[in-house]
């Protein structure tokens, strides 16, 4: 591993350095250079196809990067494979749901708290007698509004609910950051307006990074916006930058 | 509906009654019979344990239960015959005592299993059928062609292993030996099955994607579980060994690794008791249909048929119409 040692990067937990990756023709990352830093929301916009979900990907390490690096809290990660990242602190949801469809709500929280705890490796005991863990699972189930539908079986839920859990997945890994793709979705108003208040309420603890195509959520909770087209990131800014930006208004926002 | 639990109590005990009545009312052959599907459902435990749980479908299974079959017969044969089957660094003549055979059993077959699961896991779904299946038509021919222990003739022991003062040519206290690592294996599987390790391999059944976001690797849950899987189907190989004082390469033939997963399928695939109940079914259906035709397995084909079609959860399934898995 090594130590990146750059001025000025103190509150960064993300940082991004030239980062590219092609499928045969398509270029889905064109030297990205990004950070997430600390207490913000960094919401990543753009039209699809333009790379965004591949970029949450790398950073997971699903997918390898052809070049460039990737550190968190200054440990370049680049190199590891996804469950070590997820160790380190890396979390993040998936764009289309993917929870496990024959568990319980709470089987799927308890097996994110026995991951990022290492406990996979016990053999005898039950962890739903592990204080420790039954603990951890409540926090989520609460912080997430779950707590009524703790038994239910992940596939039973409706689909706001299972975003919910989506992100208390995340949750339960108690994270450095949280990579979100799309997790408002196909969701109802009411349902929106509760989670543009949760992540006001995450971000305070942990730095999120969030793919969202709804302008007007983008526009209200985030702390700096970044446009990705084709693969490059066009301009960063604050929501006022971006909104001037003449180059992102003719690329994108214009087309709205 | 039966509850699961009473099905479960019922197949376990009806299993002890029968073999202790026929040992009273002196009927051995039953005894035998009894003994014979102990000893199958535990192989079979085994198995599920990958195949039920972890959706991982070794067809390759019979390699551990032969491999733990010769472990038990060449270690006794040296004995009886005083042949050392190592003379450097020191001399070691082989064992006759259970003791030490269940051990070495379980060391060989631990590691057997770390190797084959080692270069398997790293496939899926019908890739890692045909590589099983492979390993273990690899070990059946070599067994087949290495005369020292019988080639294809097998490998016929003089007396069974002793354990501890207990006299183990007779039937019944045969019957409780292998009785005894059935429960065991239940006991163990149960345990497992409902331990944050249990609940890592049922979750990288279907979604090793999302096992990996909470920072498992499910390669390393997927091998340990191959490893004990193996072990248990090694020892119950090992006790079918001094059962019936042979062992030959049928005993790692495909027919006999189809032979247990018959037993998960007909019981239940994903159910601690499932190959328990699917051994007894199979071994009695065997019984009485195999005393009319000599063609009896095509209704056991019939059957598996029904029980694929309309009753996925198998008999357990069937019966207490409940969901697999909890
Ligand atoms: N595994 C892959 N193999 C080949 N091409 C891929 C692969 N994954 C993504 N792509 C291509 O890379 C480009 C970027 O895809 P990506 O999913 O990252 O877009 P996105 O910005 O997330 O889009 P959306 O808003 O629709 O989710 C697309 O052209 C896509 O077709
Ligand atoms: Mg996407």
């Amino acid at each position: 591993m090594v130590f990146f040692q750059g001025l000025g990067l103190m509150n960064e937990i993300l940082t991004i350095k030239d980062l590219s990756k092609s499928f045969g023709a398509v270029v889905a990352s064109d030297k990205v250079n990004f950070s997430l830093k600390q207490g913000e929301i960094h919401a990543l916009i753009g039209p699809n196809g333009a790379g965004k979900s591949t970029l949450i990907k790398q950073i997971i390490g699903e997918i390898k990067q052809d070049s460039g690096s990737i550190f968190l809290d200054n440990l370049e990660v680049s190199k590891c494979h996804v469950p070590e990242r997820i160790r380190l602190g890396l979390a993040r949801t998936f764009q289309i749901t993917n929870v496990i469809s024959d568990f319980s709500v709470f089987q799927n929280l308890l097996l994110a708290v026995i991951g990022i705890e290492k406990k996979e490796f016990t053999f005898f005991s039950k962890a739903e007698n592990n204080k420790l863990i039954v603990r951890k699972v409540s926090n989520v189930l609460e912080e997430t509004n779950l707590l009524d539908k703790k038994d239910e079986i992940a596939a039973r839920l409706s689909h706001g609910e299972r975003r919910q859990l989506e992100i208390g997945l995340a949750l339960a890994l108690e994270p450095k950051v949280i990579l979100l793709d799309e997790p408002m979705a196909g969701l109802s108003v009411d349902i929106i307006e509760k989670m543009k208040k949760s992540f006001t309420n995450i971000k305070a603890r942990v730095p999120i990074l969030l793919i969202e195509h709804d302008m007007n959520v983008v526009f209200a909770i985030a702390d700096r916006i970044s446009v990705l087209v084709n693969g490059r990131v066009l301009a960063t800014g604050t929501p006022r930058d971006i909104k001037m930006n003449a180059e992102v208004r003719t690329a994108y926002l214009g087309k709205e | 509906m039966i509850p699961e639990r009473s099905i479960n109590v019922v197949c376990i005990s009806s299993l002890l009654i029968f073999s202790l009545a026929s040992h009273y009312i002196g009927e051995p052959y039953f005894v035998t019979l009894a003994t014979r599907i102990a000893i199958f459902a535990m192989a079979a435990i085994g198995l599920n344990l990958v195949l039920g749980f972890g959706n991982l479908i070794s067809f390759g299974h019979a390699a551990f239960f032969g491999f733990g079959g010769y472990v038990s017969g060449i270690l006794a044969t040296h004995a009886f015959n005083l042949e050392p089957i190592l003379d450097w660094p020191v001399i070691f003549i082989g064992t006759s005592d259970s003791i030490v055979i269940w051990i070495f059993t379980i060391a060989l077959c631990s590691v057997f299993a770390l190797v084959i699961g080692f270069f398997c896991l790293r496939t899926s779904g019908v890739y890692f059928i045909m590589i099983t299946l492979a390993f273990a038509q690899m070990l059946y021919y070599f067994a087949i062609s290495w005369p020292s222990y019988g080639g294809e003739d097998g490998l016929s022991l003089y007396i069974r292993s002793s354990f501890l003062n207990i006299d183990t040519m007779n039937g019944i206290s045969f019957f409780m030996i292998c009785f005894f690592w059935l429960i065991l294996s239940l006991y163990l599987t149960s345990r497992i099955i409902h331990s944050p390790f249990g609940l890592a391999l049922r979750a990288s059944r279907h979604n090793l994607d999302r096992v990996k976001s909470v920072g498992i690797t499910p390669f390393r849950i997927q091998l340990v579980a191959f490893i004990i899987s193996g072990v248990i189907t090694g020892v119950a190989g090992s006790l079918y060994a001094d059962l019936n004082r042979f062992v030959s390469p049928s005993l790692l033939s495909w027919q006999m690794s189809g032979e247990l997963i018959v037993f998960i399928i007909i019981g239940g695939v994903g159910r601690i008791y499932g190959p328990l109940i699917g051994a007894i079914f199979f071994v009695t259906f065997e019984q009485i249909f195999g005393s009319y035709t000599d063609h009896w397995q095509v209704f056991l084909g019939l059957l598996i048929i029904v029980t694929v079609l309309f009753a996925r959860g198998g008999l357990i399934g069937f019966l207490s119409g409940s969901r697999a898995n909890e």
